[in-house]
Order: structure tokens, then C-alpha cells, then sequence
């Protein structure tokens, strides 16, 4: 496009080649002053501290790396102490005067501590996977939930959200795999009973009606024999509901 | 891509001095750039056009968005990204409500093709092609540098990609989907169309899926590939040449069963993998819901999930 509107600029006898060339350098120019961070490199880094931790809380699977686990354990104390010493010196300078629990608690409630933190540092990792572009990405935070131990509300919310809303399928499918161990809940009953009816993809709906039988959600009977008898549904999706009715019936 | 005039021209004279230099250095071939603007179609001519991305020192992304007609997108030598459109061949499913039906030409008039109009746009270095009509089909060829992010839709058409590396996302609701010599990680499904990937490179860590309702899942993927595998065919069967470890974690919704395939071991033809509930013995409820196939290769690694309603799942070894 711009090419045309610099063709159509340009007086005869000036090639229209050298003007691409100025359009280039015009372009590079553009490009000089927008420095970006290096997203990916700090997200290499940050799982690199992550996988290395997950390493101490899985004991049923010796690593036979156990140098590089050591190191790796090493670097994720350096950075825990250290975020640890950073919100406690910020904490210390606005509360003014506060008791400094470094000194005075337990190595016990320390540890806690760390490690309460280190659950909301990876609930906030996969929360930020599931925002964003790649939807490779968003499976990855759907599928790193299933590591945290006790998700918050908000985690499921997010998974709901992606169920709902996501535009990629795959990651769609995702979410019903990771949104299983929920199932008790009652805004994933609610939730998974909305999606199978509002689903435009045939192969979400015939997981959500698995996972209706596999959690045995007798409230989903009433929307499994409308999606059953409805002409528009795709074939399979009817022929599926049906024996999901059957299952639960 | 919205260059105002004024600090075009302004430039201009401090370019000229740097325009050589730069573009010498940084591509001794330059691209030949044929930016022939889009014109009117005749009969099955190609519009032909390139866009650049804003910053080509980075992988850019590719996004097509279209109703009717073909996808192929091509890996190649290049910098910038060449798209030729033409009018969707006819194989295509006729779409619904078509306004005017189809007549021969009057007497002594013939009919002429008009092109469809498309916009392409780039911001931040992605160039997005989104096509205006959902009636009138296109069917787009377009050439990317090899290292290139794609995500491609269509609904009635095809999808092919050729030797691109990146994250790959691609979907057809009544087309197939083949995939050869790609990088990168891929997330593909089709609704109606067979499957068929060959992944020649992996990126460590990334997930992947291919899924379809009622075609096949071909998959090639390479052989040293560290991944978690979920397989799954409702109607059909799953084939793998992997040494596939049947693995049990905290994340497997399943995890009370315990399955053993008798396989024969250091046998290279490909094994099949049977259901998996017709080996439980305990054959509860929930497994016989929960058919998917978990297993580990190379030592496991990302999830990468294979599944069909109506078709078989192919995991091949690649080279």
C-alpha cells in the first residue's frame, strides 16, 4: 500500500527501486525507537526458576540430574529469599516500626510463608498463560493448574472464562480436562450445563457431555434431552447426549 | 503502515544518505518485491501483493480470517510476505443463500470474474488478511519467511502449510488440514477434514493439539521428542511406533486405572493401541467414559493431544 502512494508521489526519472529503499530505511527508522522487552527470555527464565522448585515438591520421582537439580534448587532459594527480604523490607519501610519476623518467628512459619507464596507466584503464572495470544500457551497455563494444590476461585473462574470464551477449540478442550477435579463445584456444574448448550464446536460439546456422565451431573438431564432432540445439533453431538441421558438416567 | 506525508519527506533527504548502506548490509539479495497493486481478477489471474513487517529482525505472525476458500502458506528465502489471491476454485461446497442463481451468460455476453475484496492490514508485526465477503470465495497462496507465526481459518476450504517454523494455529471447519516440514508448536483442528501434521522440529516446553471430529489425526512427530501424549479416538483406533510409556501422574483425571499392553517388545511395526478400557478389568463406569490414552515419550514433556470422534489417531516416529 504504501508503495502505491509512493509511486504515485514520485516525478519521472526517479526509480521506483530506490524509493522502495528509502521505504525500508523509512521502515527501519520507524523501528529504532521502539525497544521491546525481551517477553520471552524473561518467561524462559521465570519457568526455568519454577521447574526447578516443582523439582522439590514431586519426591516420587527421583531426578537422576541430582547436580543440576542441587543448582537448580540453589537459584530458587537465592530468588525466594530475595523476593522474601524485598516484600519484607517493603512491608517494614510503609508499616514503620513493625516486628521484623525474620528474627523473630520460626524458620517453620518462614517456610510457610515461602511457600504460600510460591503458590500464588504459580497461580499468577498460569492466570497470566491462560491471557495470553498463542494458544499454545493458554493450554499450557490450563494444564499448569493442574499442578497447584489447592487453586483459588479465581483460578476456576479463569478456567470457566476459557471454557466459555476462549476462540481456539483446542484450548476449550483443555479447560474440561483441567475444570474435572472441580466438578463438585457448583459454578463449574453451572457453568459446564451452559457451555454445552451455547458450544459451537461439536467436539467440546461431546467432551462436556462426557464429563457430565464421568461426574455424574444428574442436573444436566433436562439440557442433554433438549441438545438430544434438537434438529440444528450435529448428529453426533444428538446421538452423544442421548447416551449421556442413558448413562445418568 | 499509515505514513503521513510530511515527516516522509522530511526524511527523505536524511535517508537518502543512510538508504544504501543499510539495505546492503542487511539483504545482499534484496527480495524482489513485485508490489503489483490488487487488480481486477481476470478469469483466475492472481492479485498479487507484499507487505513488510514492521520489524523483520523478529518473527512476525501471519493471521488469515476467511469464510470460503483455500489457505496455503509457504515457508521460503524471504523477508517480507507475498500473498496471491484468486478466486476460489470450484470444489468448494456452494455456500448457502447465494442472492442470484447461477444462468448461463446472455447471448453474446460472456461473464467476467470480479475480484473479491480483502484487506490486509500490519500492526506491530502482524499482518492480518481478513476477506470482506463471506460468499465469494479466495483462495490465498502466501509466502512467509521460514520463521513466521501463523494463525489461519477457514471454513470452507483448506488449509496446507509448508516448512514454517512458529506457533502455528490452524483451523477448518470443512476442509483438511496438512501440515508438512513444520517447526515450531502447533494447535490445529478441522470439524470435517483429515488431519495430517509432520512436525520436524518441537519448541521444548510447548503444547500441542490436533484434533478433529470426523476425520483422521496423522501425526509425525520427531523421534526424540520429550513429550506427555493424550490419545484418543471415540469411533475409531489409535496407532502409534512410539515407545509409549503408560503413565499414571496427578494430573491424569484417571487415575485408578491400570492398564497393560501387552505389546511385542522391539517389534518396529507399528503397534496398535487398543482402547484402553477393553484391558481394565475393573471396568467401572468412569473408565469406560474416559478412553483417553496417556503415555510419555522420550521421557515426557508438554501435553500434546491427539483426538477424533469419527476418525483413527496416527502417531508416527519421524526421521
Amino acid at each position: 500500500m504504501e508503495h502505491d502512494t509512493l509511486g504515485r508521489l514520485l516525478p519521472d526519472g526517479v526509480d521506483p527501486r530506490e524509493a522502495d529503499e528509502l521505504d525500508a530505511t523509512w521502515r527501519l527508522l520507524g523501528a529504532i525507537d521502539a525497544p521491546t522487552p525481551d517477553a520471552e527470555r524473561m518467561r524462559a527464565r521465570l519457568d526455568a526458576v519454577l521447574d526447578a522448585v516443582e523439582q522439590t515438591h514431586v519426591p516420587s520421582r527421583p531426578h537422576p540430574l541430582r547436580g543440576y537439580v542441587l543448582q537448580g534448587l540453589a537459584a530458587a532459594a537465592v530468588l525466594v529469599i530475595g523476593i522474601g527480604i524485598g516484600w519484607y523490607a517493603g512491608s517494614g519501610g510503609s508499616a514503620s516500626g513493625g516486628t521484623r519476623p525474620t528474627s523473630e518467628t520460626g524458620s517453620a512459619s518462614e517456610i510457610a510463608a515461602m511457600r504460600g507464596e510460591m503458590h500464588d507466584l504459580r497461580e499468577m503464572v498460569s492466570l497470566s498463560l491462560m491471557q495470553q495470544q498463542s494458544a499454545s500457551e493458554r493450554i499450557k497455563g490450563v494444564t499448569w493448574t493442574g499442578q497447584l494444590d489447592r487453586p483459588s476461585g479465581e483460578i476456576v473462574s479463569a478456567l470457566l472464562d476459557g471454557l466459555m470464551h476462549d476462540p481456539n477449540v483446542n484450548v476449550r478442550l483443555a479447560t474440561i480436562d483441567a475444570l474435572e477435579r472441580f466438578a463438585s463445584r457448583e459454578d463449574v456444574r453451572r457453568g459446564t450445563i451452559q457451555a454445552v448448550q451455547s458450544q459451537s464446536s461439536p467436539l467440546v460439546q461431546i467432551a462436556l457431555i462426557d464429563f457430565m456422565v464421568k461426574t455424574n451431573e444428574r442436573e444436566s438431564a433436562d439440557t442433554l434431552r433438549r441438545l438430544a432432540m434438537d434438529p440444528q445439533v450435529n448428529d453426533a453431538v444428538r446421538a452423544r447426549a442421548a447416551w449421556g441421558l442413558q448413562q445418568l438416567g | 503502515m499509515k505514513t503521513t506525508l510530511g515527516p516522509l519527506l522530511l526524511v527523505v533527504a536524511f535517508a537518502a544518505c543512510a538508504a544504501a548502506q543499510p539495505n546492503d548490509q542487511r539483504s545482499p539479495q534484496p527480495p524482489p518485491l513485485p508490489s503489483a497493486p490488487p487488480q481486477a481478477a481476470d478469469d483466475g489471474a492472481p492479485q498479487r501483493l507484499t507487505m513488510a513487517f514492521s520489524d523483520p529482525a523478529r518473527p512476525g505472525t501471519v493471521e488469515v480470517n476467511m469464510v470460503t476458500g483455500s489457505i496455503t502458506v509457504r515457508g521460503t528465502n524471504r523477508r517480507d510476505v507475498l500473498i496471491e489471491a484468486r478466486p476460489a476454485s470450484g470444489r468448494q461446497p456452494q455456500p448457502p443463500r447465494r442472492r442470484v442463481p447461477d444462468e448461463p451468460p446472455p447471448p453474446g455476453l460472456r461473464r467476467l470474474t470480479q475480484s473479491t475484496p480483502f484487506d490486509v492490514e500490519e500492526d506491530r508485526n502482524v499482518i492480518s488478511i481478513e476477506v470482506d465477503s463471506p460468499v465469494r470465495g479466495m483462495d490465498f497462496t502466501i509466502e512467509v519467511p521460514p520463521r513466521t507465526n501463523l494463525d489461519l481459518e477457514t471454513v470452507m476450504g483448506s488449509v496446507t502449510v509448508e516448512g514454517v517454523d512458529g506457533e502455528l494455529e490452524v483451523e477448518s471447519v470443512n476442509g483438511g488440514i496438512t501440515l508438512t516440514n513444520v517447526g515450531g508448536s502447533v494447535v490445529a483442528h478441522s470439524v470435517n477434514g483429515k488431519l495430517t501434521a509432520s512436525v520436524v522440529r518441537a519448541t521444548p516446553q510447548q503444547p500441542m493439539a490436533f484434533t478433529s471430529l470426523n476425520g483422521s489425526v496423522d501425526v509425525t512427530l520427531p523421534a526424540a521428542v520429550k513429550a506427555n501424549l493424550k490419545l484418543r479416538s471415540d469411533q475409531g483406533d489409535v496407532y502409534t511406533d512410539f515407545d509409549l510409556q503408560l503413565r499414571q501422574d496427578s494430573s491424569d483425571p484417571n487415575p485408578n486405572v491400570n492398564i497393560d499392553l501387552d505389546r511385542p517388545r522391539g517389534d518396529n511395526a507399528r503397534q496398535r493401541v487398543d482402547d484402553a478400557r477393553q484391558r481394565v478389568d475393573n471396568a467401572r463406569r468412569r473408565v469406560e467414559v474416559d478412553k483417553a490414552i496417556y503415555g510419555s515419550i522420550n521421557g515426557g514433556g508438554p501435553d500434546f493431544e491427539m483426538r477424533t470422534f469419527n476418525g483413527n489417531v496416527y502417531v508416527r516416529k519421524g526421521k
